[in-house]
């Protein structure tokens, strides 16, 4: 793998940070349930948040590759920090994509400096992977637009000061999808503004804690006519916007899938060094060789498929059966990597006292959330399937 | 090959299912993350 000298640069820095400010303290935060305050501070000053906006709007004006690399270190520390990260990439990288100029000039610095948070809001109690039965409408009425319906699962949704969110402006569409459009829904961070109330503490999760996942009940919320991604145009595209933001987003998750399954290979492998039985050290015995010799060619492989995803994607080539291959091979490594790091750390492994319970908890949701593995492979057999045919 | 379930056997199973039916999802829920499930274990006690 060919890295630039600014991305080798840029992945030093992150790795240093995240041996240095997160890997020993993570796990407490994670019991707590607490928002890393101090280390989303870091990130903002390192300008993660804006690593993928252009220069001109006040970013990094990396790559999509970059940023994978990005989170590829943070996740090996703690995943619930990429997906802070991530609710301001999916943003950016929409309102990049698809926004007015207006609103990438209004949007794109501030996101670039974190002074404005961002969530990302799709998905709704009775729809997740079957998006087209959303059932939040957006009605039309003088200069703005009236919201009405529930969102969930919506992470940074009570600090973030916009919601990138999908709705029906036209319910009676057919197919549905031709009647969807996309929001940059600004609100005030931290509070329930009139027509919106978001539930807090927000939803519990088994892992994937320290950072909010919450409903979001609309009820004759008002956003201008001027919020509508793209604008006028963008009425009735926001179906295709959300998916391009979702691709990007599997691109992320791979990513994570990565940090994750690396994260449980270094502590099994330390873990194995130390830990002794039957005479020997456990990296002595044949049994855990295998596991640890698994887990290294599921990381690795998971690195190289992402990275190419990530690549293909960044070059602004077609990359969605790339992207579903990585997402789906890579947290699937990571589900598999945290059970056999358990394994390795026998009872201690079980423990709170020892990260692989952590790991154990945070890989599942990568297997369900951006678009869940299942419809992955689907993806990825369509997609095998129309080429051969054309 | 005989499977069935011989009676007392049969009915020490049926007991048991009867018992665990009074004890159901909810009630394990409230008791996470770690208190102890003292009316389960005193009810067949």
């Amino acid at each position: 793998m060919n890295l630039t000298a600014d991305q080798r640069e840029i992945v030093a820095v992150v790795r240093e940070f995240i041996d240095r400010d997160v890997i020993p303290f993570a796990s407490e935060l994670e019991h707590a349930d607490e928002y890393p305050e101090s280390m989303v501070e870091t990130m903002r000053e390192l300008g993660l948040f804006g690593t993928t906006i252009p220069e001109e709007y006040g970013g990094l004006g990396l790559g999509l590759d970059t940023y994978a690399l990005i989170v590829m270190e943070i996740s090996r520390g703690w995943v619930t920090l990429s997906g802070i990260l991530n609710g301001s990439f999916i943003a950016a990288t929409m309102i990049r994509l698809h926004g007015t100029e207006e609103q990438r000039q209004h949007f794109l610095p501030r996101l670039a400096t974190m002074e404005l948070r961002s969530s990302f809001s799709m998905t709704e109690p009775h729809a997740g992977s079957d998006v087209q039965s959303i059932r939040t409408t957006a009605t039309r009425d003088g200069g703005e637009y009236v919201i009405d319906g529930q969102k969930m699962w919506v992470t940074n949704g009570w600090r973030s000061g916009i919601v990138m969110l999908l709705a029906k402006t036209d319910p009676a569409a057919d197919p549905a999808h031709t009647g969807m459009t996309g929001f940059i829904v600004e609100k005030e961070p931290e509070t329930n503004p009139p027509g919106l109330t978001i539930p807090m503490p927000g939803l519990k999760k088994l892992g994937y804690k320290g950072v909010e996942s919450t409903e979001l009940v609309f009820d004759g919320f008002r956003t201008p006519a001027a919020s509508v991604l793209g604008g006028e145009e963008g009425v009735g595209r926001g179906f295709k916007y959300f998916m391009s933001g979702i691709e990007v987003g599997r691109v992320n998750v791979a990513a994570r899938g990565v940090g994750l399954a690396q994260a449980a290979l270094d502590d099994a492998i330390r873990y194995a060094q130390e830990r002794e039985a039957f005479g020997k050290k456990i990296g002595h015995h044949q049994a855990v060789q295998l596991m640890i010799a698994k887990m290294a060619t599921r990381a690795e492989a998971a690195r190289l498929l992402t990275i190419q995803a990530a690549q293909k994607k960044a070059s602004g080539e077609r990359a969605d059966l790339e992207a579903g291959m990585a997402k789906y091979f890579a947290t699937e490594a990571a589900q598999e990597n945290a059970l056999d790091c358990m394994r390795i750390h026998g009872g201690y492994g079980y423990s709170l006292e020892y990260r692989p319970e952590r790991y154990y908890r945070d890989a599942p949701l990568l297997l369900i959330g951006e678009g869940s593995n299942e419809i992955q492979q689907l993806i990825i057999a369509r997609r095998l399937l129309e080429r051969s045919a054309s | 090959m005989d499977f069935s379930i011989p009676g007392e056997l049969g009915e020490i199973r049926a007991a048991v299912r009867e018992l665990c039916e009074q004890f159901p999802g909810e009630y394990w829920r409230a008791l996470e993350p770690d208190r102890y499930p003292e009316a389960f274990v005193a009810a067949p006690t």
